[in-house]
Formats: structure tokens, C-alpha cells, sequence
């Protein structure tokens, strides 16, 4: 509650005060958010309980504001608002036009993420989902990089679709459940008895809403155009965070509103993410911009970890957790360089690229490290992620774990496809001049290399601090299984 | 019921003004007028006063001011008050429109609080009558002499469709007042006695009151209608004949016909709501000019009110109503400020003449956004809000008419981010240079602004008002 509060608040300052003090202000509002979500960590315990509960009556009696932060929650809060101050960090290297207006929208993105991670209540985690989609909307429409906003409105209209069909499901599970009271709470929904017909239907209107966010396969045409025209903040937090807004979905509210027909989504989203694994991978070796290649590869990362959810078993759904982690710092860290070689050389094609190794070392050895942890190397934070998913979805079918494991191979491929082109070899022009990291470049990619590394020795933290929230949910669905059969 | 005579008086006033040639004074007086008026009702409210008219004519009163009556006149007469603080300086409307004004929303009272069929009558024909001519009010133009034609030629037909409706109902049940059409239709619905006669006279009303409202089938008038006419009329017809047609609307069926038994009126109200909201919406986001916008996103919007008749209580249901009307009018206010602004800057009212508003203009580019998110139904605008209230009383009875409700509103995302495209997104290389507003203009925009988000952050300010009053 005071995380939301916090951050409206800095965002709403951060519009008003004049030119030149707008980042300093917007920073210091992510600061303190993270701060005061440290704060929180502290006296924070793990049970799998809602802690920092606070509820109040919203709409009517039916709709509350409700909040309330378990482990999983706690998890997705710290890595917004890490990433939230990282990249504040990462924008503040550039002069934006309408200055204000654009570090004040990146606050309200993150005080409605914020409000989707520790909703309670169905309509007020559709609330802030729609919520989260305005500020995001206007970034990579205003600040777009080609000036075209056609991508951008049909970025808007898919996921509004998709949001739409969850918010008919909502109301849908509300209308069979208590009549008085506190109707959407998320207890309720949860306890919500339907038949087999209406859990297909209602899961479908879920389903559509996160898979479009995620994106799975078939919903994934908004995506690389998406983020390859967007602002690099823009699509830091498309990719780094909004998509986790769709895994956490699948996690805290599709499964267990839908545990009748559960059998049918889990084979139906492993099935899908394996393909988008697959897919994605080939896709990336082929691609030259920079930015579209980690948005495929950024598909294939999601498709796995999808699968892995879609398991519905605790190594599955805590490999999920981690990789969701280390995957938003891996594709901030990402974007964050394309971003500096792009100020540097103006370009972002691969064919162009070359060369920038020799000329700066110190920025080569930060952006291998994010590589090496994209594509999973032992002891950074990809690899037990990864290891984790594989393994759950091994034990799910075999044949489709093989699949899925050759992810390993195809990410190496284009990593260092992508780092090999970009960066080693010779100087690829003959004035070419790539200067090593200044001072304001430094504080950003420290920061995301030191959690590549931390997390990949000790990436235990996170276990802990999700396990008894994610053996909750499993239980939750079982017992409605066991219920019905 | 005194707030009627206030209003009415201030009418008479302002035509004395116009006798007189003292045209300046008109808009004070008439803004006072209806700000007494509104101060009444407010008293009554809140001294939850029900005030019954009686005028005896066969049995029982001919008006009932109870609490949806008196909430429904104050959201009439609150838009007037900003209609006309909204309006350009005495020279481009004389007194004697203003007056007619005040006379049309005398009949918007009316419909609102008729408990007799002959008041429901008298009270659309007032609220239309003095529009046909405002609709003509720009003498000079052939396009405003269209829409004048056009509105009376087709008002007029569809009232006598309304009348030969209240005729049939007479004969088919012997009362013109809401009681007794409430008996009598209870009578039927439990014992299956179908007449014929009454279920085509209902049928007949049906079709009267869903012209006045426009919706579809009944629409074909409104573009046209609302692209011709001044803006002034046009705003007033978007709003405050709408939100009356309304009022009458559910007073009579949900009151007068709600009893029948499987109504035969409801499933045409739901054909037509689900028809309305995905045909308007689709139209819509065809549009080039910025007033056929609106009016066909006015034409899926009432499909939306039309879904609040669905709903099993009454109470719950004329509550929707209000709120979503009381949205719906504040984002058509502010737009049609915004199209008043520009057209006093010599643009026309296509949507290219949005272009580049946002560069110079921020407050006005603010409240539009707010305003186009809170038609769409984005939360934490009273456009969520309202759209949450109906769908939530339509699931239990109709789920697939929400499925149409929500298919439609896909759709409708498109009709609005037309005037993002122009407003905010283009990079066209003269923007528009900041406009010039009045102090009026800029209350209006700011109040409704203020409504759209208040009410959409914390409906529950208004929810307690409701226990209050029902």
C-alpha cells in the first residue's frame, strides 16, 4: 500500500517540478520505493501468508482494495523496483524531450506494477493491469524511435482484447460466487465451484489476457516490432518487467481459478511454450537489428518459463520464480548496452557492428557477463532458472524436455552470435571511435552484473523466500482437483 | 417540482431579455435561475423529501418527484449549467435560444418525474420541440437547415409512433398512469393473458423512446442531425436529451412494464442494445469528422444504458443508469468544449483539426485523454466505474449480451484513439497555437475532468450516496 502511495506520490511531483530536476526527483522516488521495499524485506517472514495486509471497501461491497504480499509477490516487488531505479539510471544518460511528463509516466508504471503484484481483489488486479498499460502506451508511443505509433496501437489494442476477455472471466466467476460480501476477493474466486464447460470458457478469457502479455505463440505479433521501436526505458520495461506481470498471472490467478480443467491448459501452455522456445531461437540466429533478436530470444526465455509453470509442480514453479528474476535483469542489462552502442555508433545492426571489444574493454567484459547469463553458464543467474524448468518439464514428457533443453544450445547460438559480431573482430569503420563506459554508464551495469553473478552463487534466497507461497498455490489446486474427481 | 417553476420562470425571463434587446444579461440570469433550481433539489434531497404533484385527472397524481426523479433533473440541470458556462459570449446565441434551451430541459424535468403516460408525452414533446428550431439556428447554413428538417421530420414520426403506442396500451389495459400500467402488466404476467394489443402498444412506445435515445435501428437521424446543427445544439442533444430520453425510458418500463412476464420489450431492448454497441462502435472508428464521431459513440454508448435495463432491481438499476450517464456526459462536455474551442478559432469540426493540440495546449490535451479513456471504460475513470455496475447486474440474467458488451468495446478502443492520432501523436510541423479559452470553458473542462477521476478513484464516495437515497 505504501509502495503504490510512494510512488504516485513521486510520480505526480516528478511532473510538476521544473526542468533539469525531473530525473533527480523521479530517481529519488524509485530509491525510496526500493528502500522502503527493503524495509519491508526485513521484517518480512516467509510463511506463504499475506503479510502487510490492508483492505477497504472500493467500488461497492463486492470490490475492496484489497493488498496483501506473500512470498511470490515479495519476489516480483523487489525486482521492480530494482529495475525500476536501474533503469531510471540507464534513462538519465539522455536528454528526453517533455522531460517531465516522461520520468513522471515511468513512475505511474511503476506504482501500477506494483499494484498488480500485491493485488487481492479480481477487479483491482484488472484495475492496475489496465493501469499499467497507459503509461507504458504513451512512452513508446511519444518517444518513439521511428515516429509511428501504429505499432504501438496495436501493441494497446491486443493486450486491452486480452484484458477485456479477462475482465468478462472475472465477473463471470464473481456471478457464481458469494452473492454478498466481498464477492472478488481472491479467496472467493479461488473457491469458486464451476463446471468443466464454464472452466473452459473462463480460463479461455484468462488465458487470452496473459498469453497475449507473455506473449505466447499465437499472441506474439505485437512484440519485436514493439520493442524494437520503442524508447530502450520502454522496452526495459516491457520486457523486463510487463511480461512478468503475465507469467505472475499464470502463477497466482490462472491456475488456481481454473484448477478443474487444469490437465488441458498445462499440456496446452507447455505445448505452446516449447514451440515459442523453439521458434523464437531460430528466429533470433537470423536476425541482424539487435533489438528484435533479443526480442526473440527474449519469446523463447518466456516459452520455457511458461512450460515450466504450466508443470504445476514445485520445481517447476520455483524454477519459474528464479528465471523470472533473472530474466528481467539479464533483458534490461541487454537493452541497457544495445542502448550504449547505439548512442555510440548510431546503428544497432549486426552487419554494421565490430570491433568495440579492443577499443573498450571494460564495457565488453560487463556486456559478456549479462551474455554469459542469458545463455545460462553455470554460476550465473540463468543457469539454476533454467535448470530448474528443464527439469520439471523432463519430468513432465520427456520428448518435450529434450525439446525444450535445446534451448541451451540454440541461446549460445545466438548470444554469442550477437557478441561475436557485435564486438569482437576488427574495427568496422575507419573512423571508428567507440569510447569506454563514462561515469554515468558505470553505476547501472555494476549493478546488474553484481546480481548476474550474486544470484548465480547464491541463488537459494529466492527458493526460500517463495517456497511456502508457491506450495500454497499448488495445494490449492490439488484439493479443488481432488475435490472434483 | 419548484425547481421546474424556477427553471420555467428563468425561461419566460430570458425571452423578456430578448424582447428588450438586453441579450447580455441573459446568460447570468439564466445561469442563476438554474443554479436555484439546483440548490432546491439538493434541499429536497437531503431533506429526502417525496414531492407528489397531483393534478387530478382520472385517478392518481400525474407527477411523482422521488428520489431517481429528482437525481436524474439535477444531473438535466447540472449539464445545462455547464452547457451554457461553456458558451462563447452573447453573439453567437441570442437570448431567445437560450430560452428555448430552458424550456427543452423544463420537458427533460418532466419526463423525468411523469407517473402518467400524458405527462411522459407532454414532456418529450417539450423537451423536443424548441430543438427543432435550435437544431436550424445557423439560418445561413444549408447543412443546419438539414438537420432542422431532418430532426422535426423524423421526431415528429416517431412521436406519433410513441402516441398510437400509448393509445393501444389504453385500450389494452384502461390506464395511462404508472400504477395502474403496473397492475395491469402484473395482472398479465401472472396469468398469461397476452393481449395483443398491449404487447404491440408497448412494442409501439418502445420504438418511440429508442428514436429519442438513438439507438439502433432507430439512429439513421443522429449523424447527420449532430453534424449539421450548432454545436450548442448538438451538445445538448448528446447530453441532456439523451439523459432524459433516459429517465423517461426506465421509469416507464422498468415501473410501468416491469411486471410482464417474460417482457416481450426486454429481449427487443437487448437486441438493440448488443446491434448498438458493436455497429455504433465499428462506425465510429470510420469517422473523419470529429461530431459524426461522437455521434456514433454516442449511438454504442447508449447501447451500454441500454444494458442497465436488464438488471433484476430497479433501484440498482436506475442507479447504473445515473452513473453512467453522469459519465458518459462529462467526457461528451469536455470534448465538445474542446470542438467549441477550436471552432471559435475558425477550425472546422473534422478531427484534422485536432492536429498537434498537444503541443501547446497541455491542459486541454489532458482533459481529452482523460476523457476518450474514461468513453473506452479504462479504470480509475467514472467510465469503468459505470460500465462495472452494468455489466456486474446484466451478468446474472444475460451473460452473452456482456460478451457483446465487451466485443464492442475492443472495437470502440479504435473510435477514440482517433483523437489521440490527431491530438497527440502527430508530429505535423505547425501545431496549433494555445487556444484561447474563457474562464467558463475552463471551468467546465476542469469540472468534469475532476468528476471522470474522482468518481472513477473512489466510487465509493458515491455508492454511499445511494444508501442514502434508496
Amino acid at each position: 500500500m505504501e509502495l503504490i502511495l510512494i510512488s504516485i506520490i513521486a510520480s505526480i511531483i516528478t511532473y510538476f517540478v521544473p526542468k533539469g530536476m525531473a530525473k533527480m526527483v523521479a530517481l529519488l522516488g524509485a530509491i525510496l520505493t526500493l528502500a522502503y521495499n527493503s524495509f519491508m524485506l526485513q521484517s518480512f517472514v516467509a510463511d506463504g501468508t499475506k503479510k502487510f495486509v490492508f483492505d477497504t471497501p472500493w467500488f461497492s461491497d463486492a470490490v475492496h482494495f484489497s493488498v496483501g504480499i506473500d512470498g511470490i509477490s515479495m519476489l516480483m516487488l523487489l525486482l521492480t523496483n530494482i529495475l525500476m531505479v536501474v533503469i531510471l539510471l540507464g534513462a538519465m544518460r539522455k536528454e528526453w524531450k517533455r522531460e517531465s511528463l516522461f520520468y513522471s509516466l515511468i513512475l505511474f508504471m511503476q506504482a501500477a506494477l506494483i499494484g498488480v503484484f500485491v493485488s487481492n481483489d479480481g477487479i483491482m488486479f484488472y484495475v492496475f493491469w489496465e493501469l499499467a498499460l497507459i503509461p507504458i502506451y504513451f512512452l513508446c508511443a511519444l518517444w518513439s524511435e521511428t515516429g509511428d505509433y501504429k505499432t504501438t496501437t496495436r501493441f494497446f489494442i491486443y493486450t486491452f482484447m486480452g484484458s477485456l476477455a479477462m475482465l468478462g472471466s472475472f465477473i463471470y466467476l464473481g456471478s457464481k460466487g458469494l452473492v454478498d460480501g466481498h464477492t472478488f476477493a481472491y479467496d472467493n474466486l479461488v473457491a469458486v465451484k464451476l463446471s468443466t464447460t464454464e472452466s473452459m470458457w473462463v480460463g479461455l478469457g484468462i488465458f487470452i489476457a496473459f498469453a497475449v502479455k507473455i506473449p505466447l505463440l499465437p499472441f506474439n505479433a505485437w512484440q519485436p516490432s514493439t520493442y524494437a521501436e520503442s524508447p530502450t526505458p520502454a522496452s526495459q520495461l516491457l520486457s523486463g518487467i510487463m511480461l512478468k506481470m503475465g507469467l505472475y498471472g499464470l502463477i497466482r490467478w490462472f491456475f488456481p481459478m481454473v484448477p478443474e480443467t487444469y490437465e488441458f491448459w498445462s499440456n496446452l501452455i507447455i505445448i505452446l511454450g516449447v514451440i515459442a522456445v523453439i521458434h523464437g531461437a531460430l528466429i533470433a540466429i537470423r536476425q541482424n537489428g539487435m533489438k528484435r533478436l533479443t526480442a526473440f530470444a527474449s519469446l523463447s526465455h518466456v516459452g520455457l518459463i511458461a512450460a515450466g509453470i504450466a508443470t504445476i509442480t514445485i520445481v517447476g514453479l520455483q524454477g519459474a520464480l528464479v528465471q523470472m528474476f533473472a530474466h528481467g535483469i539479464n533483458v534490461v542489462g541487454i537493452f541497457l548496452c544495445i542502448d550504449i552502442i547505439q548512442r555510440r555508433t548510431q546503428t544497432r545492426d549486426l552487419t554494421q557492428l565490430g570491433g568495440i571489444a579492443k577499443q573498450a574493454p571494460y564495457f565488453a567484459a560487463l556486456f559478456l557477463i549479462l551474455v554469459l547469463g542469458t545463455m545460462a553458464v553455470p554460476f550465473t543467474n540463468g543457469f539454476p532458472g533454467e535448470i530448474l524448468l528443464l527439469k520439471s518439464i523432463f519430468g513432465y514428457h520427456t520428448i518435450l524436455g529434450v525439446i525444450a533443453g535445446l534451448t541451451v544450445i540454440l541461446c549460445a547460438v545466438y548470444m554469442l552470435r550477437m557478441y561475436q559480431k557485435g564486438m569482437l573482430g576488427g574495427p568496422s569503420g575507419e573512423n571508428f571511435d567507440f569510447p569506454d563506459l563514462q561515469k554515468s554508464e558505470w553505476p547501472a551495469l555494476i549493478i546488474l552484473s553484481a546480481m548476474v553473478i550474486g544470484m548465480g552463487i547464491y541463488p537459494q534466497w529466492i527458493v526460500e523466500l517463495t517456497e511456502a507461497s508457491s506450495e500454497n498455490i499448488l495445494n490449492m489446486i490439488k484439493e479443488t482437483v481432488e475435490g472434483v474427481s | 417540482m419548484i425547481a421546474l417553476i424556477i427553471i420555467f420562470v428563468g425561461a419566460l425571463l430570458c425571452l423578456y431579455l430578448g424582447i428588450k434587446k438586453q441579450e447580455s444579461f441573459s446568460i447570468p440570469i439564466a445561469l442563476f435561475t438554474l443554479a436555484a433550481a439546483m440548490s432546491v433539489t439538493v434541499i429536497q434531497l437531503l431533506s429526502k423529501e417525496v414531492w407528489p404533484v397531483e393534478i387530478k385527472m382520472r385517478a392518481g397524481g400525474m407527477m411523482l418527484f422521488d428520489f431517481s426523479s429528482q437525481l436524474f433533473s439535477l444531473l438535466l440541470m447540472l449539464s445545462l449549467f455547464l452547457i451554457l458556462l461553456s458558451l462563447k459570449p452573447v453573439k453567437t446565441m441570442g437570448a431567445d435560444l437560450l430560452g428555448l434551451l430552458m424550456f427543452s430541459l423544463c420537458g427533460g424535468i418532466l419526463l423525468s418525474g411523469f407517473t402518467h403516460l400524458v405527462m411522459m408525452f407532454l414532456g418529450i414533446e417539450i423537451l423536443s420541440i424548441p430543438l427543432y428550431v435550435l437544431a436550424g439556428a445557423n439560418k445561413k447554413y444549408a447543412s443546419s437547415n438539414e438537420a432542422a428538417i431532418k430532426y422535426f421530420l423524423m421526431g415528429a414520426f416517431s412521436t406519433a409512433i410513441l402516441l398510437m403506442g400509448c393509445a393501444f396500451i389504453y385500450g389494452g389495459t384502461g390506464s395511462l398512469d404508472l400504477e395502474g400500467l403496473n397492475k395491469a402488466s402484473y395482472m398479465m404476467g401472472h396469468m398469461n393473458l397476452a393481449t395483443p394489443l398491449v404487447f404491440s402498444g408497448v412494442l409501439l412506445i418502445l420504438v418511440g423512446l429508442l428514436f429519442k435515445v438513438a439507438a439502433i435501428p432507430f439512429h439513421f437521424w443522429s449523424p447527420d442531425v449532430y453534424e449539421g446543427s450548432p454545436n450548442r445544439a448538438t451538445v445538448f442533444m448528446a447530453t441532456i436529451v439523451k439523459a432524459a430520453a433516459f429517465a423517461g425510458f426506465i421509469r416507464l418500463f422498468a415501473v410501468g412494464f416491469g411486471e410482464l412476464k417474460e417482457p416481450v420489450w426486454m429481449n427487443a431492448v437487448i437486441v438493440s442494445s448488443a446491434i448498438s454497441i458493436i455497429l455504433g462502435n465499428a462506425a465510429a472508428s470510420m469517422q473523419t469528422n470529429a461530431k459524426r464521431l461522437l455521434a456514433y459513440s454516442g449511438i454504442a454508448q447508449t447501447g451500454y444504458m441500454l444494458i442497465a435495463f436488464v438488471g433484476v432491481d430497479f433501484s440498482d438499476n436506475v442507479w447504473n443508469l445515473l452513473i453512467y450517464l453522469t459519465g458518459y456526459i462529462s467526457a461528451t462536455l469536455v470534448v465538445f468544449t474542446i470542438i467549441d474551442i477550436l471552432d471559435s478559432e475558425g477550425k472546422t469540426s473534422d478531427l484534422k483539426a485536432f492536429e498537434g493540440l498537444g503541443v501547446n495546449n497541455k491542459g486541454l490535451t489532458f482533459a481529452l485523454i482523460v476523457a476518450m479513456f474514461s468513453m473506452i471504460g479504462i479504470p480509475l475513470t467514472i467510465g469503468f466505474v459505470g460500465k462495472y455496475a452494468i455489466l456486474t447486474a446484466a451478468f446474472y440474467v444475460k451473460p452473452w449480451l456482456v460478451v457483446a458488451a465487451l466485443v464492442g468495446s475492443a472495437i470502440g478502443i479504435g473510435v477514440y484513439f482517433n483523437f489521440f492520432k490527431y491530438a497527440v501523436m502527430s508530429r505535423t510541423d505547425n501545431p496549433l497555437p494555445k487556444l484561447n479559452t474563457t474562464a467558463g470553458q475552463k471551468i467546465t473542462i476542469a469540472f468534469c475532468t475532476l468528476v471522470i477521476l474522482l468518481i472513477g478513484a473512489m466510487p465509493m464516495v458515491i455508492a454511499n450516496f445511494k444508501e442514502l437515497f434508496f
